[in-house]
């Protein structure tokens, strides 16, 4: 018999499991207030535009670089900026990376076509940090040419060639092997098929570019074939190519990237074309921090994953998903991809972003759901994911008429609900700025742009309040380069976007392109980059937006005094973050902002205030000491 | 942590480890069986020497098996336990353990209550702690004047000796690299790695290494307080076993420790791990019991008779497995007592067993190494060398200081004062002092001969000859004698023994003149107040620093090292002694400074130096060290310079570029180097620490792509130089 007392326990206790299971969740729905963009903040007036933008000292003056400005009769007192850097090229893409560069670490920046014209420009060499070179428009065959860069050395400005001249030359010339550190060329051709890059120069660490296994060799897109070159003593090296002889010495392999030290200043030297694509704003940025005892460069500080044309809310590609998966495009989004991503998520700090395709094909019977919309924003504002809209459609209809389609949908199933981000895929700029124009986007601040390869800057605006956002990798593919170009986004502005074009998994063009396959890249890449770079912080893309904004309009001083270094910032009152890369010493405190360590000899500096006061422990101590020394 | 404080938890733990294996363990053991056996100090004499003994012959047995690790030297330690555990226990263990089965499970299930279990314990406690205290309360009331005595010798130690340790922290002679060098290839099973050679203080130091995971480099370099401490209380265990009075084997103890009216060289290599000053130790206990076994007469117990004649062997046995000079030095001790006790010696049934115990005790320390001998192993370099120092001619070269016409002149009495004065006393005045202290000992003993106590006078009588015969021998150049010990280290001897002897005379004269305990204890009270008062009136004499073979800095430098790098391979490039004070490091390295010099003597593009670890230290001094073959007190004051590195690097084999002059060269042309890498390297090349004397650098360097460390730094090439 159960006596009235427990029988009133028990029921009581029944009535809480049942309040906890049913009551709780239904509060939980209630509550979710998914309809209106937290990211919105207020309209895209109130933060930095393009016009607080930082632009260096030396385009200010002429718009442009010096470079065909210079005329032989002038002998105009060619400035560059403070920390300024002098680039000796032609136009094209590395001087584009160079001056991508300077903006992105606030240097000021000149460009000469020539040595010949960055002689006659005069410019004061004790303001200028460093050279860089494009080895095509050095003549290595006049003497004094190399003698004037031996003279550039001596009065303490480094030189970074961004490639190196031709073998015969290197080979040829005694001077040239000099400057360059080489002691001789060992081979032309070795057979390489590895890179490998040591720690301590991007961040991240150490990487070997090698495939271990017969499968991994479809990553494999590194440059393979390039000049083997020794190297004599005072040089260090950064990066080495793998040769295919086990039986060669591990410090005899063909150097790719290496320093050598002429005591007042370096010389750098890249062998192959690493530096021309967005690899070379981090190479740039690991030389900086080689130069000097310590180096602070502005970063942006945020780490996205877009997902691109996801989810859909229509009942699209039936049969062939039937084909596929065995299910309909709706469980393939809830229940195979869904899961998949969260789950490659919940290690690691990357914001997500989902940019939303009503439709992918417009031109088709099938129209969307509300509720589906509804469902996917309930579980994206849980997971504190920003849902934007796609631009994109499969049926090639004009994004005009896609906007309107998608304005009645959203009008019926989230009418409250503003876009603060958009997905332009591969649209025009023109295009793009038309579509911003309707009433659904207006409220548009960002657009994402799809991964580039051949993209040199990632950030940027679009118009006067509008920014755009490349993406710095491709989240569905997966190849050694693209994973060494993301390292070095990483290393110069603490950036990784990578964008996954989910419309490939609903119209796929083979084996390649089902789920399983891309599941799989997404998954490699998210846990490289979340394990390596876990202390940058995971935004969405509006938060991203800010940062951007921010780190745009920034500009600062630093000075070192003894065990402290200031940092002035100008031209943005929003928080921005360095990255600063010390050598043998451990931050203590900072005064008006926060730290955090990366990796070793390597700190994000979290600036709230305008003056930041970074104070650094004392020198190296050690645990043990003689009595005399005061502790 | 401040090194003097690591450095007196190193020590604590090491005299710890030390006197706990080789006085408690022994004391455990032998405790019931030694009981009654003569007096307090004399049973310290025989627990201290079974201690060494048994864990010498341990080590040495199981090295030559090559099974020597913890484990087995553990097992081996614990074996006399085991097997006494293993007799008492035979028959009733499975019982004892069933009873104490049964008394744990009456407390887990409840049956013992908590109430009764406490009471029991603390009954127990109670009493242990009441017996305790009646003996300690008598032990006090009998002899708490020797017991606060013994603490103020050891305070005075502590405070002569124990007070290096906070200021120096590297070696004090020379050679201890090389004993170093030997006890690490003992953790290989590779004794006598560099030939046969008396490895008693070797298989000690290897043993509180392996067993109690001390640094070879900590130990080497710290125990050699330990070493005074054992050396002072033998002397004071003996001074007290053949003392009549109670106070007067203080005299000399305190005299020894604190006077300044003794030689520097006669005290300055206790500052050092040496196995001959460690052997001292063991002679005085040979003496006494050689001397305890002919003061028995024809009744004596039998059972003593043996332990007196077996603690003989073991002690001679040790003095010979530590350094063989002691034993020459016990040997001519054996020699004297046969002399004072020529009354009872020549007698057959004496003759024969003293005899036979000496041969024993020379055959035990003479049989590993004869084994390792038999097996091929060739004697040591400086093995041959002590024999060759047996082996001198009495036309040996005059030691410095004396001039040639002077001293032919010079009677064989003014040659032994001349040379005590030269190398025991600190003038001429107490060099007669000394001597005379000897005659007037030897008079004392023949007094005592005639008053008819023959055992007594016996011991006066030995000591004195023994005495006499170290200070002629000391003279051997100038009376034309064989020199059996290189002659400087007589002294260390001498002044050991004049503290006995001075006890001695002072007890000997109390003892004439009264013959009541309580007279003899005042009296002998007052004696040791003069003495001391007379000490402080004559002068007393501060802690020695020493010069060490390695600075403070690179001590300090080699321990972070150690402890920052436990699992990272790493390399320190210096002048010499790390090599071997790094030598059980995993994953460690030594490049040898003066092999890096050379190797870029002429540096061209393809010179290259590469030091394959992560880390590299270079350790240079910038005031470098005054490296002598001797014992020094020596400062140094030159500074490298460029003049320095301009001198070309020294083409001297072995570690002669590393002394005198040639260091200077040396480390100038290495601070010129670093110099100049530091231009080429500012950021990798940090300064791992510096004092004004010296600087550790350190360099990380990318383990697959090393830097190479051969550059022009402006002094590589000499060649051009020389020609010019």
């Amino acid at each position: 018999m159960v006596s009235r007392r427990n029988f009133f326990i028990i029921t009581i206790l029944m009535s809480v499991v049942f309040f906890l299971c049913m009551f709780l969740n239904n509060l939980k729905d209630e509550w979710n207030d998914y309809e209106i963009n937290p990211y919105i903040t207020g309209t895209a007036e109130n933060y930095p535009s393009k016009v607080s933008m930082f632009v260096p000292d030396s385009q200010e003056k002429d718009g442009a670089s010096h470079e065909g400005t210079l005329k032989e009769e002038e002998e105009t007192q060619a400035q560059a900026g403070k920390n300024g850097i002098v680039f000796i090229g032609r136009e094209g893409s590395l001087k584009e990376i160079v001056r991508e560069w300077a903006v992105c670490t606030k240097r000021g920046i000149t460009g000469f076509l020539s040595l010949e014209e960055y002689g006659r420009a005069k410019i004061d060499m004790a303001s200028l940090e460093m050279m860089v070179i494009d080895s095509g428009s050095i003549h290595w065959e006049q003497t004094e040419e190399v003698e004037f860069l031996t003279e550039c050395i001596e009065k303490g400005t480094s030189l970074v060639f961004a490639n190196l001249p031709d073998v015969s030359v290197i080979r040829g010339n005694k001077k040239v092997r000099e400057l360059l550190g080489i002691r001789r060329v060992e081979e032309l051709e070795p057979a390489v098929n590895g890179i490998h890059l040591y720690g301590g120069f991007l961040l991240g660490g150490e990487v070997i570019y090698q495939a271990e296994e017969e499968e991994d060799e479809k990553y494999q897109d590194m440059e393979l074939t390039f000049p083997w070159y020794s190297l004599t003593s005072g040089t260090k090296v950064y990066m080495k190519g793998i040769p295919e002889d086990e039986s060669i010495e591990k410090e005899d392999y063909p150097v790719v990237i290496w320093r050598k030290s002429f005591g007042p200043a370096y010389v750098f030297a890249v062998n192959g074309g690493y530096m021309e694509d967005t690899a070379g704003l981090g190479i740039l940025s690991a030389i900086s921090a080689e130069m000097d005892s310590y180096e602070i460069y502005p970063v942006i500080n945020a780490q996205n994953l877009v997902l691109a044309n996801y989810p859909g809310m229509a009942d699209e590609n039936r049969e062939e998903l039937e084909d596929i998966y065995g299910r309909s495009l709706r469980l393939l989004e809830q229940e195979n991809i869904w899961p998949g991503v969260v789950t490659a998520l919940q290690d690691y700090p990357a914001g997500l972003t989902c940019m939303l395709a009503p439709q992918y094909d417009y031109m088709d019977d099938n129209s969307p759901n509300p509720e589906t919309l509804q469902y996917y924003m309930k579980i994206f504002h849980e997971k504190s994911a920003e849902t934007g809209l796609s631009l994109e459609n499969v049926s090639g209809m004009p994004v005009a008429g896609k906007l309107k389609e998608d304005q009645q949908f959203m009008e019926e199933a989230a009418a409250d609900y503003e876009f603060s981000s958009c997905y332009a895929g591969n649209m025009e700029a023109a295009d793009i700025q038309a579509a911003l124009k309707s009433d659904m986007l207006s409220a548009v601040r960002t657009v994402v742009n799809p991964y580039d390869e051949e993209a040199i800057s990632l950030i940027g605006y679009l118009s006067e309040h509008v920014t755009r956002q490349s993406g710095s990798g491709d989240g569905l593919n997966y190849t050694f380069r693209s994973d060494f170009r993301m390292r070095c986004v990483e290393t110069a502005l603490g950036y990784l976007s990578l964008t996954c074009d989910m419309s490939r998994a609903v119209y796929p063009e083979g084996e390649k392109d089902t789920w399983d396959e891309l599941s799989k890249n997404i998954i490699r890449n998210i846990n490289i980059f979340g394990k390596n770079y876990e202390h940058f912080e995971g935004t969405a893309i509006s938060e991203c937006d800010e940062h951007i904004r921010n780190f745009l309009a920034l500009n600062f001083t630093d000075i070192k005094r003894g065990d402290t270094i200031e940092i002035q910032k100008e031209g943005t009152e929003g928080t921005v973050w360095f990255v600063l890369r010390i050598y043998g010493r451990d931050i203590k405190e900072v005064k008006g902002g926060s730290f955090k360590e990366l990796e070793e000899g390597a700190y994000l500096i979290e600036a709230e205030e305008s003056k930041i006061r970074i104070l650094l422990k004392p020198g190296d101590e050690r645990y043990y000491y003689q009595p005399s020394e005061r502790r | 942590m401040s090194m003097a404080i690591l450095s007196i938890l190193q020590v604590t733990g090491i005299g710890a480890a030390y006197f706990g294996v080789t006085l408690v363990l022994p004391w455990l053991y032998l405790r019931k069986r030694l009981a009654g056996f003569g007096t307090a100090p004399v049973r310290f004499m025989a627990y201290f020497l079974a201690g060494n003994f048994y864990i010498i012959n341990l080590v040495y047995l199981l090295e030559l098996l090559h099974i020597s690790c913890w484990f087995t030297l553990v097992l081996g330690t614990l074996a006399p336990f085991l097997v006494s555990a293993y007799i008492k226990y035979r028959g009733s263990f499975l019982m004892r353990l069933e009873k104490g089965l049964g008394r744990f499970l009456l407390i887990l299930g409840g049956e013992t209550g908590r109430k009764t279990l406490f009471l029991r314990m603390r009954r127990s406690l109670g009493q242990a702690l009441k017996a305790s205290g009646k003996k300690r309360r008598g032990c006090l009331g009998a002899h708490g004047g020797d017991i606060l005595l013994t603490l103020g010798v050891t305070v005075l130690l502590l405070y002569m000796y124990g007070s290096s340790v906070v200021n120096v922290y590297g070696y004090c002679a020379s050679d201890m690299v090389l004993h170093n060098y030997w006890i690490n290839a003992m953790e290989n099973n590779h004794i006598f790695v560099d030939g046969v050679y008396p490895f008693g203080m070797h298989c000690l130091l290897y043993y509180v290494h392996t067993v109690f995971a001390v640094p070879v480099y900590v130990i080497l370099r710290l125990f050699y307080v330990i070493q005074a401490f054992v050396v002072h209380f033998m002397l004071l265990a003996f001074l007290k076993s053949v003392c009549r009075t109670r106070y007067a084997p203080y005299i000399g103890m305190i005299i020894y420790i604190v006077s300044n009216r003794f030689y520097e060289y006669t005290y300055i290599r206790y500052y050092a791990t040496l196995p001959q000053e460690f052997g001292m130790a063991f002679i005085l206990p040979a003496a006494y019991f050689a001397m305890a076994f002919l003061q028995q007469k024809r009744d004596a117990r039998a059972e003593d008779t043996k332990r007196y004649l077996g603690f003989f062997a073991v002690s001679v046995s040790l003095t010979l497995t530590v350094h063989f000079y002691d034993t020459i030095i016990a040997g001519i001790f054996c020699a004297a007592i046969g002399a004072g006790f020529c009354f009872r010696v020549f007698r057959f049934s004496y003759l024969k067993k003293i005899t036979a115990a000496g041969i024993l005790g020379i055959l035990l320390a003479v049989l590993p190494l004869g084994a390792a001998f038999a097996m091929g192993t060739p004697l040591q370099a400086s093995l041959k060398w002590g024999m060759s120092q047996l082996k001198s001619s009495p036309e040996a070269p005059k030691a410095a200081g004396s001039s040639g016409e002077k001293k032919e002149e010079l009677t064989a009495l003014e040659a032994v004062i001349d040379r005590m004065e030269y190398y025991v006393a600190y003038d001429m005045k107490t060099a007669q002092v000394m001597v005379g202290s000897i005659g007037v000992l030897f008079v004392l003993g023949l007094l005592w001969f005639l008053l008819r106590r023959s055992e007594y006078a016996g011991v006066l009588v030995s000591l004195s000859i023994f005495m006499a015969a170290m200070a002629i021998l000391q003279a051997s150049a100038q009376l034309g004698l064989v020199q059996l010990l290189e002659v400087s280290r007589y002294s260390v001897y001498l002044g050991y023994g004049i503290a006995a002897v001075w006890s001695l005379c002072a007890d000997g004269v109390i003892y004439l003149l009264f013959r009541k305990e309580r007279a003899l204890n005042l009296c002998s009270m007052g004696a040791l107040a003069t003495a001391c008062v007379l000490t402080a009136y004559t002068g007393m004499r501060s802690p020695v620093t020493v010069s060490a073979y390695e600075t403070n800095e690179a001590v300090i430098c080699l321990s972070n090292i150690i402890r920052e790098n436990k699992n990272e391979a790493w390399t320190i490039c210096s002048a010499n002694d790390e090599r071997q004070m790094m030598g059980g490091c995993k994953n460690a390295y030594h490049y040898e400074t003066i092999k890096f010099l050379k190797d870029m003597r002429s540096v061209d593009e393809d010179t290259s130096i590469i030091i394959p670890t992560d880390t590299v230290y270079f350790f240079i001094e910038k005031i470098p060290l005054l490296y002598r073959d001797y014992i020094n007190t020596e400062k140094p004051e030159r500074r490298v310079s460029a003049k320095g590195a301009e001198e070309p690097v020294s083409d001297k084999p072995g570690i002669l570029p590393y002394i005198g002059d040639e260091r200077w060269v040396t480390m100038s042309h290495m601070y010129y180097w670093a110099q100049a890498f530091k231009e080429l390297y500012p950021n990798e090349m940090e300064v791992y620490y510096e004092t004004d004397n010296f600087i550790c650098y350190r360099i990380r360097q990318n383990g697959y792509s090393p830097y190479n460390f051969a550059i022009d730094y402006g002094y590589n090439g000499y060649e051009e130089k020389k020609e010019g």
